[in-house]
C-alpha cells in the first residue's frame, strides 16, 4: 500500500482478508485469447508486437500451457475467419458483447421460413419502412443477391430489446438472418465499425452505420467469407 | 510523457486480472465481465497515442476507462443501475443502518471486524467473497483496488473519478457493512454467540 499520509485506512487484517478472498480471481485464459485476437485486429496498419503480448499475458507457465491451445485455436480462427476477407487499410473491429450474439443465433435457430413464399421487392420496401417507424431507427430489409430469396422481414426479441430481423433463404437450405440493432446496446460502437465472430458454428459478420448495427446470422451451412462479402456489400449501398 | 506503443502494449496487458476482477464486481457476471474488459482494451489500444504516463501510471486511465463505458452504458439502458451519487450512497447507508440501528450497530461492526482477527474466517474465503458481492459495486471497488490491488486513495480517486474525501468514505461504509454482514454471518453459525447467549 502506498505510504501517502491521506492514505489512512490501515487495517492489515481486513486487507488480507480480501487478498485472500478475492485476490486469486484470475481473468479466463480464453477471456487472454479473446484479447489477443482483438487487438491483433485493432492493430492491422501497426507493426505487430504479437509475440511480446503474448508472452506478456501468459507469464505464469501454467496459464502459458493452459492459454497456448486456446490461442493456437482463436489465431487458427482468425487465419481462417479473416484470411479472405476484404484486405488493406485499417479496419475498425467493435467487440459484440456476447449475450447479443448469443440471442441472435438463437432467434435465427428458432425461426422456420421454409414455408413462406417470397417477398416482391416492392413489400420488402413497405416491411423496411414499417420496421423502421415502429424501431424508431434505420431497419433494412435489402435485396441480396447471390441466390437468397428474402421469406420474412419482422420485429424480434433479442436479449430483450427490439430489433428488425430479415430472414433469407437459399436453395441448397441454408438461411441467414440480418438483424438491426441500436448500437447502443453494445458499447456504442463507431461508424464503419465491422463485427466477424463464430458462435455456436454460425458464422456471424456486420458493420455499423449511423448508430445502428447490422448484423448477419448464417446457418451452420454458411461460410464467413460468403457473409463477410454480403455484409460488405451492404456497408456500401 | 507519451508512452512508445510496445511499451503501452507491455503496461496494459499487465493488467488484466485486475480489470477482470474490477468488472466481475461492477456486471455481476461472468459473461458481461468479459465483454467489460476486452471492450476497455480495445479502447484503451485505440486511444494509446493519447494516453500519456502520469505519477499514477496506467491503472487508474484503464479503470477509469473501464468505468465510463459501464456506467454510459448501464444509464443508456435505463433498466440497469446507474454509478450513484455519494449523496445517495450515503442516505441509503444511512437509512440502512437506522433501520437496524435497535440491534447495536457499533458492537456489530466491532463484532465482525474481531471474528476477522481471530482467524474465525480463515477458511472462509468464499463468504467473504459472497459478503463483498452484496455490497455496492462503488463499495466493491474501493475495496478491491484498496486491498487487492494496492491503490493508493489517491489512485482510487483518480479511477473512479470521484474525490479523495468520497474514497475514504466510501472504504469506511464499505468496511463497516462487510464487518457486520461477517458478524451475522459468525452468530448465525455460532462462531461467535448471540448476545443473551450464555
Amino acid at each position: 500500500m502506498s505510504q501517502d499520509p491521506t492514505n489512512s485506512f490501515d487495517d492489515p487484517t481486513l486487507q488480507a482478508a480480501l487478498r485472500s478472498a478475492l485476490g486469486r480471481e484470475r481473468a479466463p485464459a480464453d477471456l487472454r485469447a479473446r484479447i489477443s485476437a482483438a487487438l491483433d485486429e485493432v492493430q492491422a496498419s501497426v507493426a505487430p508486437h504479437r509475440a511480446e503480448r503474448r508472452l506478456l499475458l501468459f507469464r505464469s507457465p501454467m496459464m502459458g500451457l493452459a492459454a497456448a491451445a486456446l490461442v493456437v485455436i482463436v489465431v487458427g480462427l482468425a487465419i481462417k475467419f479473416y484470411g479472405g476477407g476484404s484486405g488493406g487499410g485499417t479496419k475498425l473491429v467493435a467487440v459484440l458483447p456476447k449475450p447479443i450474439a448469443e440471442a441472435m443465433v438463437q432467434v435465427h435457430d428458432s425461426t422456420n421460413v421454409n414455408d413462406n413464399p417470397t417477398l416482391a421487392a416492392n413489400d420488402a420496401t413497405a416491411r423496411q419502412k414499417a420496421l423502421s417507424t415502429e424501431l424508431g431507427y434505420a431497419a433494412i430489409v435489402p435485396a441480396l443477391g447471390d441466390g437468397w430469396s428474402l421469406k420474412d422481414a419482422k420485429t424480434a426479441d433479442i436479449n430483450g430489446f427490439k430489433s428488425a430481423q430479415a430472414t433469407y433463404t437459399r436453395s441448397d437450405g441454408q438461411s441467414i438472418s440480418l438483424f438491426s440493432i441500436p448500437a447502443n446496446k453494445a458499447y456504442s460502437p463507431e461508424d464503419g465499425s465491422t463485427y466477424e465472430m463464430s458462435v455456436d458454428k454460425h458464422a456471424i459478420a456486420g458493420f455499423v452505420r449511423n448508430a445502428t448495427m447490422y448484423c448477419a446470422v448464417g446457418s451452420e451451412g454458411v461460410k464467413m467469407d460468403d457473409l463477410k462479402k454480403l455484409t460488405d456489400a451492404l456497408s456500401k449501398s | 510523457m507519451i508512452l512508445p506503443r510496445a511499451e503501452f502494449d507491455r503496461l496494459a496487458l499487465e493488467h488484466v486480472d485486475m480489470l477482470y476482477r474490477v468488472a466481475r464486481r461492477l456486471t455481476r457476471d461472468a459473461a458481461g465481465a468479459e465483454d467489460l474488459v476486452q471492450e476497455t482494451f480495445v479502447r484503451a489500444f485505440r486511444a494509446a497515442d493519447k494516453f500519456e504516463l502520469q505519477s499514477f501510471g496506467i491503472r487508474p486511465w484503464l479503470i477509469r476507462i473501464m468505468h465510463n463505458l459501464h456506467f454510459s452504458r448501464a444509464e443508456r439502458e435505463s433498466r440497469r443501475p446507474v454509478a450513484v451519487e455519494d449523496e445517495m450512497l450515503d442516505a441509503a447507508s444511512a437509512q440502512e443502518d437506522s433501520a437496524e440501528a435497535g440491534s447495536g450497530l457499533a458492537d456489530d461492526v466491532n463484532e465482525g471486524m474481531e471474528a476477522l482477527r481471530s482467524g474465525l474466517f480463515q477458511q472462509l474465503d468464499d463468504r467473504i467473497a459472497e459478503a463483498v458481492g452484496e455490497l455496492q459495486p462503488e463499495y466493491q471497488t474501493a475495496l478491491l483496488l484498496w486491498a487487492v490491488d494496492g491503490f493508493s486513495y489517491k489512485e482510487i480517486a483518480d479511477a473512479c473519478n470521484v474525490p479523495i474525501g468520497t474514497v475514504m468514505s466510501r472504504l469506511h461504509r464499505a468496511r463497516q457493512k462487510l464487518a457486520r454482514k461477517l458478524a451475522d454471518y459468525a452468530k448465525q453459525q455460532r462462531l461467535i454467540p448471540e448476545q443473551g447467549d450464555a
